[in-house]
């Protein structure tokens, strides 16, 4: 059984030479049988190698190479396994998905407070279009218009000159086509919207009157009270002026 | 020792598919060149036709080239590029079974390239070829487990250890089983001679 063994290993040992490129089985480093065994078996491995040469016709390999590296700058590109393969794309992807989302959010995100006259302002106003637009309930479609007026307004007094103007006029617009579309609406969110449309028209007269601009008013009556809630009596309704949908800048 | 070449080879080995793997093209191309003759000389072992050992020899580098990043560090690359070179041979077989195109024997006595050039004169020359002839197409009366397991050890340069993985023997089968088909093959030269 170890005679068996060992004729195995010194076979072993004698292949193991000759594939680190020996042209011949070395001599076997034990005397006796199982050597000499051994070493024929390996000098016909040998023997073997020398008939079964590696194909070398025509620049095969040199080919091959150049086949090969010509290969590689695809599989490069493409990575090697499917999932690193996909990844460059996921990852492209994932980025312009990225930009695209802060494109959008954060000058939405500004715009959110945009006073007027300020870059964004506009963008505001488009979100305030849609949100009118999307509004069924005359109310709150006055509402809206209202809050736009009331920021108008806001902006007005900050400014001066012609700034000044144009957002006057525009929250005067704002607030004659609320009253428009409040009209003689019964219920309290339709009275208190009107006082406060009033109440923007009131304090608009008064800017208007202390800057000296008292000709650029509405033909509308004289009106007071305070614009953040319902004010005083019974309002017919807007005086003129001003009575189209609301527009972009 | 039972890695025979791989052992002397395994660390450079190693770094140079690790450089391969990160787009390396000299360190693909040092692959190609260490590895090629045996793969090749396999191929040619197991299929008997220089032109198709060609075939399978291209198709395993490539393969090799697509799993490179998928082979793991640390393990026996020989041993993982024989693998590979075998599941072609295989896949070149089974088609070969699909056409019935071949047949074996004549494809190893008629087509195997010429070996080097010999040390005698004309006379010793033409006696060393048929000497080469009788050999390979002895070997390919080898049944077929015994011709795949002398390519890998024999042809490839695999150690025992390596042609196990390959074949999914132990080390300790892989030396029984090249023993037993050196004896064979020397029979079969016997029979063929006679």
């Amino acid at each position: 059984m170890t005679g068996e063994r060992d004729a195995l290993l010194q076979l072993d040992r004698a292949l193991d030479a000759l594939a680190g490129g020996g042209a011949t089985p070395p001599a076997p480093d034990a005397a006796g049988e199982q050597a000499a065994e051994a070493a024929a078996l390996a000098g016909l491995a040998a023997e073997l190698r020398d008939a079964v040469p590696a194909p070398r016709g025509a620049d095969a390999a040199a080919r091959g190479r150049a086949a090969l590296l010509a290969a590689a700058p695809v599989w490069s590109r493409r990575g090697g396994t499917a999932g690193r393969r996909l990844a460059p794309v996921r990852r492209r992807l994932a980025l312009a998905l990225a930009a695209a989302l802060l494109a959008v959010a954060v000058p939405a995100a500004m715009a959110g407070q945009a006073r007027p006259g300020t870059p964004l302002w506009p963008l505001r106003q488009a979100g305030q279009q849609a949100r009118l637009g999307l509004a069924a309930d005359p109310v709150e479609r006055a509402h809206l218009r209202l809050n736009t007026a009331a920021m108008l307004l806001d902006a007005a007094r900050e400014g001066g000159g012609y700034q000044h103007e144009g957002l006057a006029v525009r929250c005067r617009e704002q607030a004659t086509a609320a009253l428009a579309q409040l009209g003689g609406r019964p219920g309290p969110r339709a009275a208190a919207e009107r006082a406060r449309a009033e109440g923007l028209l009131a304090e608009l007269d008064s800017l208007a009157r202390s800057a000296g601009d008292g000709g650029r008013r509405g033909p509308g009556p004289e009106r007071g009270g305070d614009r953040s809630g319902p004010g005083g009596g019974d309002r017919s309704g807007p005086g003129g002026g001003g009575g189209e949908e609301p527009g972009g800048d | 020792m039972s890695r025979g070449m791989a052992e002397l080879t395994e660390v450079d080995v190693e770094a140079l598919v690790r450089r391969a793997r990160a787009g390396d093209h000299d360190a693909l191309g040092e692959l190609y060149d260490r590895f090629r003759d045996r793969v090749a000389r396999f191929a040619t072992g197991r299929l008997g036709d220089a032109e198709k050992a060609e075939d399978v020899t291209s198709e395993t580098f490539e393969a090799m080239l697509r799993g490179l990043r998928g082979y793991r560090p640390g393990t026996d690359f020989e041993a993982w590029l024989f693998t590979i070179a075998h599941r072609r041979v295989a896949d070149h077989f089974r088609r070969q079974a699909r056409r019935r195109e071949l047949r074996l024997d004549e494809a190893a006595a008629g087509s195997l390239p010429p070996a080097g050039g010999s040390a005698g004169g004309p006379e010793e020359a033409v006696l060393a070829a048929e000497r080469r002839a009788e050999v390979a197409v002895a070997f390919r009366r080898l049944r077929p487990d015994q011709q795949e397991v002398l390519a890998l050890r024999v042809l490839g340069g695999l150690s025992a250890a390596q042609v196990g993985e390959v074949v999914g023997k132990s080390e300790g089968a892989v030396r029984v089983a090249q023993h037993r088909a050196l004896l064979d093959l020397r029979s079969a030269i016997g029979v063929t001679v006679r």
